[in-house]
């Protein structure tokens, strides 16, 4: 079920398609029917757009940023930017992403969603950080910035997050691939699905990982699905043997799981690494070694 | 008659871009493959322009990246340039980079730093001075190595006053040492234009790859006479080697390739990647330290003709062969404000200044003499008559 990591097809076409015009896709259009009206909202008006982007020339739109919408399957957006009186500088832009799959809507939000965010009841979950908010439900993922935080500007922007959310038809529920995850310690809305290189390994793909506190000290538990047994040995033979380079101390430790080893880090602290079936998962952080081994063997036994 | 002209143009267009940009192909490549052991490299360090900075061929792009661990393990690699943003994953970019220098032990004066953020017009001088001293708090450091205003698109992001204001503050206050600017999109050469003739901007953080713009190679050796610093990123022209069958086979990387194109540049100082993963780390610093092989020319060769008339590169070629003196180039690029950016309203502006017989209103009763004039194989007329109708709208 999880996303696969696609090589960002990032267009030469689309960016430089002279004279192209975007054209309103019924795609598109369900994605606008998502845009509030203006009616109710005195003062406030359309600066530009709606505005269509897809994988072709996405990246023209988001510098920089485009692999990763890639990476979680974005399919397509649309960016429309509304403005308070004749201020250009009182504006708000919205961006409505259709991402393919929950798991992707879910998989960026998640990404960008920060440690301490103010968590708000937007679609699945959303989130605002100063002028900054962000959400998901169902396949679409909305990220809406406001120019600063002036109090009619927020007002905008939660009523554009609600509204826009609200009308978004599907789940709500956490993905199915959160499942394995322990309950006891983890760190409400710290769980993230990664698209890609899972704790900076390319072996690993995509995955999930979440933050655990126990007894005030935190670690991150991550687990990965490769696609057989074999798989799962061969990438923790190349996580064990990148940990060997990069990182300070690594030894064999018959934990949870098979295979498994033990590692120190100097930033990041220790952590430990083990295969159960076609599983790679691991634990690294402040706790102590053997919490750090009860809580990786909660994990494996909960895996499929 | 027209195909024979295409074959000539194009492998003239490729030639040029290689001694363009210093890949004199008998001078650089080496049939030796490149090195993919992790004890054969040797990352080379180059001069930033005038700023008196030295950095990494290989810069790490944290866009996206918040691991501390894979900011060490590139410092561990040579790495020294890190370039991120403060807007990004809310500041934990530059978060990280403070956690992962300070794991290994980095002194700051080893680190090159880039960050910066979006600044448009308009922008208020409080406002970015309070930015700037948000992204030092996160980085954990007194000082930045390059400010830059981010994702520049038209001459008028250049020209913010605020922008040099508050850089002028910082800079006095010791916050900020070299200006720079960031940009990827079809504006680009006319911002890096504007910004040699201001001269205030000091570093150029912009796409660069073997098939697109040109005219870059020439602005950015201006832009080196000058003393202007430039770091490059997206060298992969599009990225898209998995359309084109077998274009790595025997082992080749297409990116890794790409990125030693760019280094055969000597105005390029250094290339930023993504750095997501410890693989990544060890693949690029690699290819950084070792030739670029005649195999691999072949590659980039034949990834440019393949991709060869998908996209317009505002060179103006085609113009010679418009009886109508049709500014292709600029309709085309007008078109990419609308269609690509949503600027609609300026782009129809832009395309209103333009004289008028220098439109695109003749084109629809033309029989597109331009067509055979594009280098680049495309189909001028069909898309000029689009952007009229598009550009003209409003007085449709
Ligand atoms: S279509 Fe005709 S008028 Fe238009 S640019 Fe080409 S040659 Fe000129
Ligand atoms: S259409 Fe004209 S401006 Fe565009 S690449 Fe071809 S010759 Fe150059």
């Amino acid at each position: 079920m999880k996303l696969r990591y696609m090589w960002c097809v990032v267009a030469l076409g689309g960016v430089l398609g002279c004279g192209q015009q975007e054209s309103s896709k019924p795609a598109d259009r369900e994605l606008e029917a998502l845009l509030p009206e203006l009616s109710s909202r005195a003062q406030w008006s359309i600066a530009e757009g709606p505005t269509s982007h897809t994988p072709d020339n996405l990246w023209e739109y988001l510098d920089g940023g485009a692999p990763q919408y890639l990476a979680y399957g974005f399919e397509k957006m649309i960016h429309i930017r509304y403005q308070l009186g004749d201020d250009p500088l009182a504006s708000i832009a919205a961006d409505v992403y259709d991402m393919g799959s929950e798991l992707g809507a879910f998989g960026i939000y998640s990404s960008i969603r920060p440690p301490t965010a103010a968590i708000r009841s937007w679609g699945a979950e959303g989130y605002r950080s100063g002028a900054v908010a962000a959400g998901w439900k169902g396949t679409v993922f909305v990220h809406v910035a406001a120019d600063d935080d002036r109090p009619e500007l927020i007002e905008m922007l939660e009523g554009l997050m609600s509204e826009i959310l609200d009308r978004v038809v599907g789940s709500d529920s956490p993905p199915p691939v959160l499942r394995p995850l322990p309950p006891d310690g983890l760190v409400p809305h710290s769980e993230r699905y990664v698209a890609a290189d899972l704790h900076g390994h390319a072996a690993l793909g995509g995955g999930v990982l979440a933050i655990y506190e126990i007894d005030g000290r935190r670690s991150e538990l991550f687990f990965s699905e490769l696609e057989s047994e074999t798989a799962a040995a061969a990438a923790l033979t190349t996580v064990r043997s990148e940990r060997e380079r990069w990182t300070e101390e690594v030894m064999d430790h018959a934990a949870a799981g098979e295979a498994g080893f033990r590692f120190e880090d100097p930033g990041a602290g220790s952590g430990l690494v083990v295969r159960s079936g076609r599983y790679v998962a691991g634990v690294q952080g402040d706790l102590p070694l053997a919490a750090q081994e009860a809580l990786l063997a909660s994990l494996t036994a909960r895996l499929p | 008659m027209a195909s024979l002209r295409k074959s000539v143009d194009r492998r003239t267009f490729l030639k040029l871009g290689a001694a363009a940009s210093g890949m004199a192909v008998a001078g650089c490549e080496s049939s030796e493959p490149v090195a993919s052991s992790p004890q054969t490299f040797e990352l080379g360090y180059r001069p930033l322009g005038g700023t008196g900075l030295r950095v990494s061929e290989i810069a790490f792009g944290s866009h996206h990246i918040d691991r501390p661990d894979l900011m060490r393990a590139a410092l561990d690699a040579g790495i020294n340039a890190f370039c991120t943003s403060g807007p990004y994953l809310d500041g934990r970019e530059e978060e990280a980079l403070a956690e992962g220098m300070a794991t290994a032990g980095s002194r700051r004066e080893d680190v090159v730093i880039l960050t910066g953020t979006v600044v448009r017009p308009g922008a208020s001088t409080t406002k970015l001075l309070a930015e700037i001293d948000a992204s030092l708090r996160r980085l954990q450091t007194d000082y930045i190595d390059v400010y830059y205003t981010g994702e520049v698109r038209t001459v008028e992001d250049v020209r913010v006053d605020a922008l040099y204001e508050a850089f002028d503050i910082a800079r006095q206050a010791g916050k900020v040492r070299h200006l720079g600017l960031t940009s990827h999109a079809g504006g680009m050469q006319d911002c890096l234009n504007a910004a040699i003739e201001d001269e205030q901007i000091e570093v150029f953080f912009i796409k660069y790859d073997f098939v697109s713009y040109p005219d870059l190679d020439e602005i950015l050796s201006r832009a080196a006479q000058q003393g202007i610093g430039t770091m490059v990123f997206k060298t992969n022209a599009g990225n898209r080697q998995r359309e084109i069958e077998d274009l790595e086979a025997g082992g080749l990387s297409f990116p890794q390739a790409t990125v030693k194109w760019a280094l055969t540049n000597p105005a390029v100082a250094s290339v930023a990647i993504s750095m997501s993963s410890f693989d990544t780390i060890r693949q690029f610093t690699a290819a950084a330290g070792a030739a670029l092989t005649a195999p691999e020319v072949a590659m980039l060769r034949r990834y440019a003709e393949e991709m060869y008339d998908k996209y317009c590169r505002f060179c103006g070629e085609c113009e010679q062969h418009c009886p109508h003196g049709v500014a292709v180039a600029d309709v085309n690029r007008f078109a990419m404000y609308f269609s690509g950016y949503g600027r609609e309203k300026q782009a129809m502006r832009f395309y209103r200044a333009l004289p008028a017989k220098r439109s695109a209103a003749a084109c629809e009763a033309c029989v597109g003499h331009c067509d055979s004039g594009c280098p680049f194989g495309r189909r001028v007329q069909t898309e000029l008559v689009a952007a009229h109708r598009q550009l003209s709208f409003l007085e449709a």
